[in-house]
């Protein structure tokens, strides 16, 4: 009876004491290690699916794995072939798994592509490709290579039509570059897609990439102080091409001329307000010294692109312009009377060699430096650099941020026959690839112009022509498909940096997949980029296992390969530190007090009904 | 199935188990005869609908399958109906009561256990009548297989009759089965479209006839007849030249008719009042081959004789070939006969022994006697091959012409006397005549006679042809015999009022034509030299052909031809004209020439990626098929004979086709073919398209490269001057 009494009085107390807790909240300091957080990210979640399942369920058993990007985790494992888009966010160390297989793979080590292309051009996309995982290097494999046009109508990028396709033998110890041709029909961004498999494999490498493609023409001005035959027949051939929109002027006698659209009447008056992408020259010794001086300008102000196509080798004013000693007659061959000209680099893959002839040809007595040679004496090609330089005809030189090209080829234009020189072909080639040299008024230069929600993008600003302040802002506009109105997404600071003029800004690429545009305006002038935001955008491309291990090198990891996935927590713990951490613990603030305080009042409660007391 | 047991043997254990068996069978029989009669002809309907064909194999699909559902349906009837000895028993019981109940009790006391409470003897007594009584029954008499038999042989009769039937509407009129669908019924759909091509009547080929080609081969002039079985009411026909209705010339069948002459295509696209939409369209592309002409060579003799003597007959052998046949060979000769410029040609034809290798390539052979053509040195006999095939008005072929030759003292084969062109002919001139005989002169001393002799010779002919150029060039022949160096200054007034017309011409003017009489003279005489192998003599009258000849055609003896009258010279013709009305001339902005090719194949290619992306994200693919026919139609108008394009026209034809219910969605055989219709049409826009300009550099690098440029050519300029900035 006594023991039941104080028992009840124990309980009692053990109640009163938990409330009393309750209401003083207690707490105390404690020694806890606790599972580390892993950052689990793959660099093509869909493709490596399989990798990235294997890793999750190797590490959940000693790890709490987070599948994103966390910078607070105490380390990250990346499954995939290339350093990640968000390498900055990610925590170290970080363990790559590498997806690839022993078996022999090809790689698309880099894709060349103009990120912007006129509706009446075709567009050449060059691949380079290599093997990896050879066994015998020496050993060809058939590559199939093809470039296949997408549809972004949907969320995701769809393929719809391969537009070119190429069978190539790869060697092992090779890299091979792989010229693909689209054809633009549209004036849009257009989406294309990169596929490499080796014929017979069910792997494919993918890599996807925008052309800007605009229904736009080349602005080119012909201006002849006197009547050149050499300026007369590049213009006709010019006037032909509909990718140019030809103004021309020809000085036929003192104050008569003859003019095509709103020419200029003279050179120095071009300079103050010239919106030509091309500026051509003919028989530059009659030029006058206001005239250079206005090239002058035209070139370090405007940043124009000049061609003076000579048809004599007199001296004129000119010539301090050029800064090459004067012209001198090419050296011709006893069996021909005619020199046949080369056209360097010129980017005619997969189409025929371009060619000039000529009886009267000069070469300079000193090519200016770095001088960027454009076409050259044929029967040199494969002279030494030091002779081949004296033997250049059509050379560039940069001025200022404008270039100028100079041609000697005095009498091209006597042999224009289709079957032995492409004189047409050649000169729009030569003048289109000075006009899209031509700096633009302001240049809107995206890091990518496709890629997927939310992912970073950068912008660059270059406004070399127009004053530009310390900071600024452009807009994200998303385009409404079938010509509706452009709403305002958002807008992007840009900030000065420490180039000339230019300025940078970057912003997260909005949720919803779509078409956008950047749009910048300053003053009076605009410039456009589009930015195109899918799902499913592959990078294959570019993935180089040097730049990778110096990556994973830099954030104190190591690289496994997928057979290795095993080893995945035994490898992570290895990297990372979980040290015990301090930690405050108010037990009071746990619900559970209720148990033991509703479990003493309980039994309290029986004993004394047990004992008949109330 | 069943075995009858003999009456008055068996135990009843054996007679239950005889007619558990016989039902077994009849149920088995019961169940074939059930599943042919109502789950086959539905079954067979249904997958000839999906199908969409009734030939010989969907006949032995359709037996095949209604053995399948015989076979279900038998072993669905011997599970339900085979029963065990108890079933057995109480059935056999129902049929027959005079058995009072003691099957069902033998078996009954059959399965209890020996424990029961049956006595022995009562077990023995029942089973003892139940033998009895069991052998006195025949299961073929209580249980008649007969009937189901016969239902079976009905529902076979049945199934092959629902069977037939199907295949009878497929086939007659399979606009309505092929849609496959009731809304189907209602669209325009051709059946099928058969393709007649008749050669023309000159090759003798046979009529081709071909059914729902994709492409038609025909040789240029055949007939080819369309003929298109189809539910419509019109059919419009789309050909590179023009559009039309077609009416039917029967209940169902259209007939349209051209002759190859081009190649293009025929587009056929369905038009019923019924229905507002057309219905599937057909293209098939037409590829007329030329026929070519025939070819014929001499194979023996190849080359051109110099005979000795005509008393020898040339074997003449020719080869002829052509694409489809060879008509005639026949071989012609000419005789020429005379010296000088006085030269008699006559026309023959020789007997041509030919062979027939086959149709396509003859071979013939004729005997060429000389004896009767070469009667005089120097005379020759020109004789070729004329081939022709089979085509009305088609012109004759001749092969090379070849010459025999009586040679004459001296002489040389004339070779490219006959009409073709000879190039040494322009390559030789007098002075190089006077240069060979130089160089011989020079090696005389090293020269046997004989060879000097057959050198001169040779270079008697070549002056000899020399000399006809000028003859020829001047018209034929200079009438007047003129002798000696006198006769040729003085003119006979009488031929030269005969000449007057040439004259007129320029080509008589007295002096010239009386050097270039003196020069055909002088080499007459070198040639007469040279034939002597007189070497010094034929020197000096070469080099004074020479410079009659340079007297001949100087400078001076060109004729202006002056005004017959006065006429007004027309001033805004000539570029002359007074300054001060000059002033600047503009002009408007030219425009580049587009090509209206290649206009139309970029659209072309933007409307297949449309309809590719469109297939891709449309709900569940609804997109019908008939718009890439439509763009096939539009590639092979712009280029019907390229191969490119026709190539390209199939493959988006067969696209098309390959979903006619339009309610597929792009399956990956015809994601193939339109991948590859795309390669092929960038490829063709390819060559007519210049590549784009590279990617400029970025701002950066070329003001960088400038600064480096403009300092290092300060420095070369003047070192320790500053550069200049931009």
């Amino acid at each position: 009876m006594v023991s039941d009494r104080w028992l009840r009085v124990a309980l009692r107390s053990c109640a009163v004491l938990i409330a009393m807790m309750a209401v003083i909240d207690p707490s105390t300091i404690t020694s806890r290690r606790s599972q580390p957080l892993v950052s689990l990210v793959a660099t093509d979640p869909l493709r490596d699916s399989v990798v990235l399942r294997q890793a999750r369920e190797a590490l959940r058993e000693r790890f709490t794995v987070i599948d994103a990007p966390l910078s607070s985790a105490s380390g990250t494992v990346v499954v995939g072939a290339r350093v990640p888009e968000d390498a900055q966010a990610l925590a170290s160390p970080v363990v790559v798994v590498t997806p690839t297989s022993a078996a022999t793979q090809v790689v698309m080590q880099r894709i060349e592509a103009p990120s912007r292309a006129l509706l009446q051009s075709r567009v050449t996309v060059q691949v380079s490709l290599s093997l990896s995982g050879v066994a015998q290097p020496a050993a060809a494999r058939d590559v199939i290579v093809e470039l296949a046009q997408l549809s972004s109508s949907s969320d995701a990028l769809a393929e719809a039509l391969v537009v070119s396709r190429e069978r190539v033998a790869l060697r092992g110890d090779a890299v091979l570059r792989v010229p693909l041709t689209f054809v633009p029909s549209r004036a849009q961004a257009t989406l294309l897609r990169v596929r490499a498999t080796i014929d017979g494999s069910a792997d494919t490498v993918r890599s996807d990439l925008a052309v800007d493609v605009r229904a736009a023409q080349w602005s080119v001005l012909f201006f002849d102080r006197r009547p050149s035959w050499m300026s007369t027949f590049v213009r006709r051939a010019i006037e032909r091409d509909p990718r140019f929109l030809v103004t021309s002027r020809v000085v036929t006698s003192p104050n008569i001329s003859r003019e095509t659209g709103r020419a200029p009447e003279s050179l120095d008056a071009l300079a103050a307000s010239s919106r030509f992408d091309a500026v051509v020259i003919g028989a530059p010794d009659a030029l006058t010294t206001r005239d250079v001086g206005g090239i002058d300008l035209l070139l370090r102000s405007r940043g124009a692109s000049v061609l003076l196509l000579a048809d004599n080798p007199n001296a004129g004013p000119a010539d301090r312009l050029l800064d090459f000693g004067g012209w001198r007659s090419a050296q011709r061959s006893v069996s021909s009377a005619l020199v046949p000209l080369t056209i360097v680099g010129t980017p005619t893959a997969g189409s025929e060699p371009l060619r000039l002839l000529g009886r009267s040809v000069g070469v300079p007595t000193r090519l200016p430096l770095n001088a960027e040679p454009l076409a050259a004496l044929a029967r040199d090609t494969s002279a030494p650099a030091h002779r081949r330089a004296a033997e250049t005809v059509i050379w560039r030189v940069p001025m200022g941020v404008g270039s100028l090209v100079v041609s000697g080829a005095f009498d091209a234009w006597r042999y224009r026959d289709s079957a032995q020189s492409t004189f047409d072909a050649t000169w729009r080639d030569l003048i289109e690839r000075a006009a899209s040299v031509r700096p633009a008024v302001i240049d809107v230069q995206l890091s990518r112009t496709l890629i997927g929600p939310r992912e970073q993008v950068s912008v660059t600003i270059g406004a070399p022509l127009v004053p530009t302040d310390a900071s600024g802002q452009v807009s994200l506009y998303a385009v409404a498909r079938g010509g509706g109105v452009e709403q305002k997404v958002q807008e992007v600071a840009v900030a000065l940096s420490g180039m000339d003029g230019a300025l940078v800004g970057g912003f997260r690429a909005p949720r919803t997949p779509g078409t956008y545009v950047v749009r910048v305006v300053r003053g009076g002038d605009s410039a456009t980029a589009p930015l195109v935001v899918a799902n499913g955008v592959a990078r294959d491309a570019g993935a180089n296992r040097d730049v990778l291990d110096a990556w994973v090198q830099s954030r104190q990891g190591r690289r496994v390969d997928r057979t290795a996935v095993g080893t995945l927590p035994t490898v992570v713990s290895a990297l990372i530190t979980n040290p015990a951490r301090l930690t405050t613990w108010r037990p009071m603030r746990s619900a559970w007090w209720i148990v033991p305080f509703a479990l003493v009042l309980g039994a309290e409660w029986w004993l004394r009904r047990r004992r008949g007391d109330a | 199935m069943s075995v009858s047991l003999p009456l008055g043997t068996a135990s009843w254990r054996d007679v239950l188990r005889h007619v558990g068996r016989r039902l077994a069978t009849i149920g088995a029989l019961r169940g074939a005869a059930l599943a042919l009669l109502f789950v086959s002809p539905w079954l067979v309907n249904g997958i000839m609908m999906v199908t969409r064909t009734a030939n010989a194999r969907s006949w032995i699909a359709s037996t095949l399958l209604g053995c399948v559902c015989a076979g279900l349906g038998a072993s669905i009837g011997w599970w339900l109906a085979c029963p065990n000895l108890r079933t057995s028993a109480v059935l056999l019981e129902q049929r027959v009561p005079t058995l009072q109940n003691l099957l069902v009790t033998a078996e009954e006391l059959d399965r209890a256990p020996p424990s029961s409470q049956a006595e022995p003897a009562m077990r023995g007594l029942i089973k003892q009548r139940a033998d009895h009584h069991a052998a006195r029954v025949d299961p073929a008499t209580v249980f008649p297989i007969a009937s189901s038999v016969r239902a079976l042989a009905v529902s076979s009769v049945v199934f092959v009759a629902a069977t037939a039937a199907a295949h009878y509407r497929m086939s007659s009129a399979p606009a309505l089965t092929r849609a496959g669908s009731a809304a189907a019924i209602d669209a325009a759909v051709i059946a099928d479209v058969t393709v007649q091509v008749t050669p023309p009547a000159y090759t003798r080929q046979a009529v081709v006839t071909q059914h729902d080609p994709t492409r038609v081969e025909a040789l240029q002039g055949s007939r080819v007849r369309f003929t298109v079985r189809a539910n419509i009411d019109t059919l419009q026909v789309t050909t590179r030249d023009s559009t039309f209705a077609l009416q039917p010339s029967g209940e169902g069948v259209f007939v349209y008719e051209a002759v190859a002459v081009a190649d293009g295509f025929i587009g056929l696209a369905p038009r019923a009042a019924r229905t507002q939409n057309g219905g599937e369209r057909r293209l098939i592309g037409l590829t007329v081959r030329t026929d070519g002409a025939p070819r014929v060579r001499i194979v023996a003799p190849a080359t051109d004789l110099l005979v000795p003597d005509a008393n020898r007959t040339l074997s003449v052998r020719v080869q002829a070939d052509d694409d489809l046949a060879v008509g005639t060979l026949r071989v012609m000769y000419t005789k020429v006969a005379g010296s000088g410029e006085r030269f008699t040609f006559s026309e023959g034809e020789l007997p041509v022994q030919i062979a027939r290798t086959s149709g396509q390539a003859w071979t013939g052979r004729a005997e060429l006697a000389l004896a009767p053509l070469l009667q005089e040195p120097g005379d020759l006999v020109v004789y070729r091959a004329v081939v022709t095939d089979n085509r009305p008005g088609a012109a004759t072929i001749e092969s090379d012409a070849l010459i025999a030759e009586l040679a004459a003292p001296g002489g040389v084969a004339a070779l490219g006397f006959a009409l073709d062109p000879d190039e040494d002919r322009y390559a030789l001139s007098q002075q190089m005549v006077i240069q060979k005989t130089e160089r011989l002169i020079a090696q005389r001393s090293t020269l046997a006679p004989a060879q000097l002799a057959e050198q001169a010779a040779q270079l008697s002919g070549e002056q000899r042809r020399v000399r006809a150029e000028f003859v020829f060039m001047m018209g034929g022949e200079f009438a007047q015999q003129a002798t000696g160096e006198e006769g040729m200054m003085e003119l006979d007034e009488t031929e030269e009022a005969e000449s007057e017309a040439d004259l007129a011409a320029g080509r008589m003017v007295n002096r010239g034509r009386t050097a270039l009489l003196a020069a055909v003279r002088a080499m007459s005489r070198a040639a007469v030299a040279l034939t002597t192998a007189d070497l010094t003599p034929a020197l000096a009258q070469e080099r004074r052909a020479l410079v009659q000849l340079q007297e001949a055609f100087a400078r001076n003896r060109f004729l202006m031809r002056a005004l017959s009258q006065r006429e007004q010279l027309d001033l805004t013709r000539r570029l002359t004209g007074v300054r001060g009305g000059v002033a600047t001339q503009g002009l408007r902005v030219p425009q580049g020439e587009m090509s209206e090719r290649q206009r139309a194949l970029r659209a072309i290619l933007a409307d297949l990626t449309d309809y590719v992306a469109a297939h891709n994200t449309a709900a569940g693919g609804t997109l019908g098929a008939s718009p890439l026919v439509d763009i096939a139609t539009r590639v092979l108008q712009v280029d019907p004979s390229s191969p490119v394009a026709q190539r390209v026209a199939t493959q988006l034809t067969a696209a098309g086709q390959r979903s006619p219910s339009a309610r597929v969605r792009v399956d990956l055989a015809k994601q193939a073919s339109l991948d590859s219709a795309a390669t092929g049409l960038t490829s063709m826009l390819r060559g007519e398209v210049r590549p784009s300009a590279p990617s400029s550099r970025s701002l950066d690098a070329r003001r960088l490269q400038s600064a480096i440029n403009e300092a290092l050519g300060a420095g070369r300029r003047s070192p320790g001057s500053r550069p200049r900035t931009p």
